[in-house]
């Protein structure tokens, strides 16, 4: 259906002139591409620098926070002692409020009149 | 054959092999839309040469690499049609096809070629740049209509008409050439 395909080829570049270009774009584009090549390179340096450094600061904070962590139970008074404290609670008393468990009858007792003995 | 996503990729890196690849690839058919538009090899040729350079400078914005050779021609064919502005503004007489640059074609060893290049020329230059485009896309680089069409914005049924047009025209335009030499 379609008239045949036309024979162009004289239109093409010879290998001479093919050859001639390409080499007149590559000296065109060699600034361009070193400027690629050092940004890569100092790119890829930093990501190998930067790897292994935020693998140590990974594993450093989550030493430091366990470290806080277990710090903050060893050390820091609970907030109910702090209140009972304010409140001014039998010294007795402060121990099953820590607890957070019933007293007992005995607990009562020591918190009501432990001290008057 | 690295495809031209992987030597995008590395040319993107500044991989001076990768580029000239994808430069050995595709010169063949950014000259052949430059030289569609401009019809001066010379011409074509530097414009060929800015979008290279311009292409490999946007080469971060290319979104879909696989398709870097549509991409570029899109580029060439903008630079193309831009030179033809600033020469139009130039010089009011229309252009016409010039003689290769001095040194790259030697018309004693290949006079044959060279008149048959001639009479091709002329006759590529009745045709309307759309379809100069196209049949040179076609049958010198032998893209597919496909491609042609999204290169140059029209359904592929539109390239086969124009490449039909365009084919038709130039057996016109040769075959009394054709039939003197004969």
């Amino acid at each position: 259906m379609e008239p045949e395909r036309f024979d162009l080829d004289a239109l093409s570049m010879d290998a001479d002139r093919f050859e001639s270009r390409v080499r007149a774009i590559m000296r065109a584009a060699a600034p361009e591409l070193a400027r690629r090549a050092q940004r890569d390179g100092v790119l890829v340096l930093l990501g190998q620098w930067l790897r292994p450094a935020l693998v140590a600061a990974a594993v450093i904070g989550i030493i430091a926070t366990g470290a806080l962590l277990q710090g903050v139970g060893d050390s820091t008074p609970s907030v109910s002692q702090g209140v009972a404290h304010q409140l001014g609670v039998a010294e007795p008393a402060l121990q099953w409020i820590d607890e957070e468990r019933d007293p007992t009858v005995s607990d009562l007792e020591m918190a009501l009149i432990g001290d008057r003995r | 054959m690295e495809s031209d996503a992987g030597l995008v990729a590395r040319a993107r890196a500044g991989d001076e092999t990768a580029f000239e690849a994808l430069v050995r690839r595709h010169l063949g058919a950014a000259h052949a839309v430059a030289v569609g538009v401009l019809r001066d090899p010379a011409d074509a040729d530097d414009v060929c040469q800015d979008s290279f350079i311009a292409a490999l400078q946007q080469l971060d914005s290319l979104a879909e690499p696989h398709r870097f050779g549509a991409w570029l021609l899109r580029i060439v064919r903008n630079r193309a049609l831009s030179a033809l502005r600033k020469q139009r503004v130039r010089a009011a007489e229309p252009l016409e096809w010039v003689a290769d640059a001095a040194g790259e074609e030697n018309p004693g060893r290949d006079a044959e070629r060279s008149a048959l290049r001639h009479r091709l020329r002329a006759a590529l230059d009745t045709l309307p740049e759309h379809q100069r485009q196209i049949v040179l896309l076609h049958d010198l680089e032998e893209w597919k209509h496909r491609e042609i069409g999204e290169l140059l914005g029209m359904p592929e049924g539109t390239v086969r008409h124009h490449l039909f047009q365009a084919r038709r025209a130039l057996r016109t335009r040769l075959k009394p050439e054709q039939e003197k030499e004969g």
